[in-house]
């Protein structure tokens, strides 16, 4: 039997006497990935039939294990005990935007690992498959709404590449802005952002704070928009060969293309992206079965 | 520059070794991480591989220590090139860069400020 064990939120609990900083930015982040990704890990499972279990003493010998977990240098001995306790183990590693540690003795525990935000070293990487972040919980497609908005942008803008995406495109009506000054506060809730998307032609995506995925990618794909992402490093060729994405080096590439491109030309990219969201995920969910049970 | 592993990276830049500049910038550690000529070094190779975005952050946290008119230059010339003209102006005029970088990395929240 195939089991799944959802581990992001059961980090180690920070001693109330004496937290330590990073036990409770854990902590924080295992209740925010299991908010937010929970429905998009389960589509990428969708072709697996799995049973959910919240204790390891659910476990027996013959099972094949899924974890997924967002901080798992944390729970080595943990994991090395599951190992041992069942036929096979996967770990579907969500987080870990900046990447810093070397979580490689941790992966080798594992008979095949998933995880999000890719690095250099895990492209073809063997044991090691990048998946997208995806899109939150909650983000869907209304499809009885008509596009009103050319463009919009939902976020922070941190850096200079979303300053300058603010500045190119502010003149291009309509459009829908919705600007945080810190990452996830007073962020509208995923209703009201799936009728926005779902109203918007266009979505650029800028990169994120440390890495160049973000949510806004996938939840862009998910509402039938079109996407326009930042071409640095080349990591969305890098990890999506031949996507049908929108590529700029700067934002005011995008700009003719948003104000200028006929209904027709918007019409045939969004389907092209549709088309190729609606096959990667087929495939994706293809592959993970046929990992998991070869 | 007072360091002999900067110089090396300028030589490199200098002569279009960009991949060169690249990798031995990529093997200094984390001692250089508030060295303004390494952070200019570093925005310098970005915008020659044209990482616009990734140079002028490298470049503001250059200028929080140390004020100087190459890194002012640079920033102008790649607000020049993504097509913010007025703010390449700003820049540029000795009289207005102080107060144009302090208004925009007042709208930057993720700038590091020391």
């Amino acid at each position: 039997m195939i089991k799944l064990l959802w581990n992001t939120e059961y980090q180690n609990l920070p001693d109330p006497n004496n937290p330590t900083k990073q036990d409770l930015v854990d902590n924080k982040w295992g209740i925010y990935h299991k908010k937010n990704s929970d429905r998009w890990i389960f589509n990428i499972l969708k072709n697996v039939k799995f049973n959910i279990i919240d204790d390891e003493k659910k476990l027996k010998k013959e099972d094949i294990l899924i974890i997924v977990d967002s901080s798992p240098e944390k729970k080595k001995e943990f994991y090395i005990k599951l190992k041992l306790a069942c036929n096979k183990i996967f770990l579907i590693h969500l987080g870990d935007e900046s990447g810093i540690l070397d979580l490689s003795s941790i992966y080798d525990g594992f008979n095949f690992v998933w995880r999000s935000f890719c690095l250099r070293r895990f492209f073809d990487n063997k044991k090691v498959k990048c998946i997208p972040i995806g899109y939150k919980s909650g983000v869907h497609l209304n499809k009885e709404i008509k596009k009103k908005y050319k463009w919009s942008f939902i976020g922070t803008p941190h850096r200079s590449s979303r300053h300058d995406l603010l500045f190119q495109l502010s003149q291009i009506k309509p459009s829908f802005c919705h600007i945080t000054k810190k990452f996830n506060e007073k962020i509208i809730d995923s209703l009201e952002m799936s009728k926005v998307l779902s109203s918007t032609e266009f979505i650029p995506c800028p990169n994120g704070f440390f890495h160049p995925e973000t949510y806004r990618l996938y939840e862009a794909l998910e509402c039938g928009c079109i996407p326009i992402v930042e071409n640095a490093f080349q990591y969305y060729d890098r990890l999506f060969p031949n996507n049908p994405f929108i590529k700029v080096d700067k934002w005011i590439d995008a700009k003719s293309i948003i104000k200028d491109w006929n209904e027709e030309q918007i019409n045939k990219k969004r389907k092209e992206c549709q088309l190729w969201w609606h096959k990667y995920q087929k495939q994706l969910q293809e592959d993970i079965l046929n990992t998991i049970t070869l | 520059m007072k360091d002999s592993k900067l110089d090396k990276i300028e030589i490199f830049i200098k002569e279009q070794k960009i991949s060169e500049a690249q990798f031995e910038l990529s093997k200094l550690g984390k001692e250089y991480e508030k060295n303004p000529d390494y952070l200019f070094l570093r925005g310098k190779v970005f915008y020659l591989n044209r990482l616009y975005y990734a140079a002028i952050d490298a470049l503001l946290i250059a200028l929080e220590f140390e004020k100087n008119n190459k890194i002012y230059n640079l920033i102008a010339e790649i607000y020049g090139v993504i097509g913010n003209n007025e703010l390449k102006k700003k820049i540029m005029d000795l009289n207005l860069r102080s107060e144009a970088i302090k208004s925009l990395k007042e709208q930057l929240y993720g700038i590091y400020r020391k």
